[in-house]
């Protein structure tokens, strides 16, 4: 089959039916009996989640800093990554976990 | 000088007529007397401006009939979903953001897909248009005419939801792969893949269906409705 052929044969459904005559006139009727809704006030709520994102992470951030453990290890691994430094530890023979 | 502004089926709207045109009356033009814009009127709509409101109505209700039929291939459910969709736009005007940018009847047009992909799910994959006459005949129609028109739809609702939907955008709407696209909350070129798609699905079901008949030695053959 053809695009020309399938053009033609979905062109017949270009038109269709008009609605009721009294279409719009009945939604301007429906219309006239409700009251428009007032506009809702702005939301606040996403600014709001993102400052408190913000603080979130930045507290966070402050109590890693005052537990010393981003600080250097004093252990001589010389492991500065904070999560190298636990994997270290437990490897450690003194005191370690495993 | 009031311009009464006629509407989709040319006739002019009448005072004495409706009675209700004096609550609704036609939108003023802007002082340079231009038309406004639809995103002009559905501004001024969510100001409470009933003559903006009705403008917007008189403009475009009919259009989003059409493409409801043809989405559902029922007359009072299109009906009934322009006229739901359009309340629902007086009610709460603010819904529509002008400062996304979209244009407003890209987003009604949302709207309406969105009502009708609904209303086909609720009441099951596909009417059966020949069985029970879904498709309302109007006076308009001769019987040939809307058994044609019932045959296209019918294979359109075959089609997957998107295909069809994308279909009807660009084929019965007349809206380019990006307006489509738009409304369809995709890209351009999904629409494009989507309509290319669903012209090969149509031809392999008319082809198959005709080969159907064929054997059957007759009956309604939709390929050869032309």
């Amino acid at each position: 089959m053809t695009d020309h052929r399938l053009n033609n044969f979905l062109k017949q459904a270009a038109d269709v039916p008009p609605p009721a005559e009294d279409f719009e006139r009945r939604i301007l009727a429906a219309a006239e009996k409700v009251q428009q809704e007032p506009a809702a006030p702005l939301r606040e709520f996403p600014r709001l989640t993102a400052w408190r994102a913000a603080a979130s992470v930045l507290l966070f951030a402050a109590g890693l800093m005052l537990s010393g453990a981003i600080e250097k290890p004093e252990s001589g691994y010389g492991i500065q990554d904070s999560g190298m430094e636990i994997v270290a530890y437990l490897f450690e023979e003194d005191g370690g976990m495993l | 000088m009031r311009r009464k502004t006629p509407n989709n089926s040319g006739k002019e709207n009448s005072p004495d007529e409706t009675g209700r045109v004096a609550y609704f009356p036609s939108a003023k033009n802007s002082p340079s007397d231009r038309k406004p814009t639809d995103e002009e009127l559905a501004a001024r709509t969510a100001e409470g401006d009933r003559a903006a409101y009705a403008e917007i109505v008189r403009r475009h209700a009919r259009k989003f009939y059409a493409f409801a039929f043809r989405y559902l291939a029922n007359q009072q459910e299109a009906e009934d979903i322009v006229q739901t969709a359009l309340l629902k736009f007086w009610q709460r005007p603010h819904l529509w953001d002008a400062s996304r940018g979209a244009r407003f009847s890209t987003w009604f047009y949302q709207i309406i897909l969105n009502a009708c992909r609904d209303a086909l799910r609720t009441r099951g994959k596909i009417v059966p248009l020949f069985e029970d006459g879904t498709v309302a005949e109007s006076d308009h129609d001769t019987p040939e005419e809307a058994l044609i028109r019932k045959d296209v739809l019918h294979y359109l609702q075959r089609l997957p939801e998107r295909q069809h939907q994308a279909v009807l955008l660009c084929f019965y709407e007349g809206m380019t792969h990006s307006e489509a696209a738009a409304v369809m909350g995709t890209t351009q070129k999904s629409v494009e893949l989507l309509v290319r798609r669903a012209k090969s699905a149509l031809k392999e079901m008319m082809e198959e269906d005709s080969e159907k008949h064929r054997r059957k030695g007759g009956g309604h053959d939709g390929s050869q409705a032309e």
